[in-house]
């Protein structure tokens, strides 16, 4: 912590706005204390006080992290028990590694869901208890790097599946962060374009061929049939007609 | 103590803490959180199509795995 300078002035407005000069900060960025208040003495001179404060200013960086540990700490001792934290403050975001050693899968839970949730609810608490936005950001070892860089790749072979069969595909349903990461994976491919599809909190991602129709029956010229390794199921030489009802083309899953 | 997750949970969503409780039933093996919050405050722990009540759950879940006790989560109006 930085070390308190004094400030004088007639009243403790003045010395306060003369310690804001001084740190070329608002007052909401200083903590101030306040050492004693102006006295005007007899006729306004004699035994007059200059009211006196002091002032440094407020850490509020590590005054971000001592709540984002606590609150972190009490959402994830009861799953894992003690556990080491770090963290790291960016602009508005603060990014936590938990090591949570062998606890690591119950703590990320099925599909990330209880990682999520423990963002979801720390980042809720956050919001209430502090009074400018805060983004707070828990990762697990690079449990969501990895999980991220799948994803853009999956992301890739759908949108590669997408124009050898000219039909449109989709994801499964995603959080909106991963939906912006397939967005952006895909954006600068031109024969493809990307749109969300579906209600609620899990939409999914529909990869569209830009030339293809997007309803897609896979009889574009481009599409003709199962070069391509993996869609291989697509039917395409069965002349057409009897698609068998279509899967989503990741997995079916509803959320 | 799972209950006292609830609590803390609870506690610090919600306008009034004063009037969060937090009670447990307990089964054999199962027990059962039931919350009770302010009027007003009952939407905060639900959230958004029941998304933070569903977060708490979870985390509920996964905390009761270590106590090796199932836990389930009541949200009383």
């Amino acid at each position: 912590m930085p070390e308190y300078i004094e400030f004088e002035g007639k009243s403790i407005d003045a010395a306060i706005e003369a310690a804001c000069a001084h740190f070329d900060a608002p007052r909401e960025k200083l903590e101030i204390e306040i050492l004693n208040e102006s006295k005007s003495g007899i006729f306004g001179f004699v035994g007059a006080k200059k009211a006196r404060v002091q002032a440094r200013l407020a850490d509020t960086e590590s005054e971000l992290l001592g709540l984002c540990t606590s609150v972190l700490t009490r959402l994830v001792e009861p799953i894992i028990g003690p556990f080491e934290l770090r963290m790291e403050v960016e602009e508005g975001r603060v990014r936590a590694s938990i090591d949570a050693g062998e606890a690591a899968g119950l703590l990320i839970g099925r599909e990330g869901q209880t990682l999520a949730s423990v963002q979801y609810l720390a980042n809720r608490v956050l919001a209430k208890r502090w009074p400018e936005p805060v983004r707070l950001h828990v990762d697990i070892g690079d449990y969501r790097e990895r999980q991220e860089d799948t994803l853009v790749q999956t992301a890739l072979d759908l949108a590669e599946r997408a124009k050898a069969q000219g039909r449109a595909l989709s994801t499964r349903p995603l959080s909106s962060y991963h939906r912006r990461l397939v967005h952006l994976a895909l954006q600068a491919d031109e024969e493809i374009s990307t749109r969300s599809k579906g209600d609620g909190p899990m939409k999914r991602v529909i990869i569209v061929p830009r030339n293809g129709r997007t309803g897609g029956d896979g009889r574009t010229g481009s599409g003709r049939s199962g070069g391509n390794g993996r869609g291989g199921r697509a039917g395409g030489r069965s002349g057409g007609r009897t698609r068998r009802p279509r899967k989503p083309a990741e997995d079916g899953r509803e959320s | 103590m799972l209950k006292d997750l609830v609590e803390y949970i609870a506690k610090s969503l919600v306008d009034d803490p004063d009037a969060v409780k937090v009670s447990e039933v307990e089964g054999e093996q199962t027990s059962v959180l039931e919350l009770k919050v302010a009027k007003e405050d009952l939407g905060k722990v639900i959230g958004k199509q029941g998304r933070t009540a569903r977060a708490m759950r979870t985390i509920l879940g996964a905390a009761s795995t270590k106590a090796r006790k199932r836990t389930v989560l009541e949200i009383l109006e």
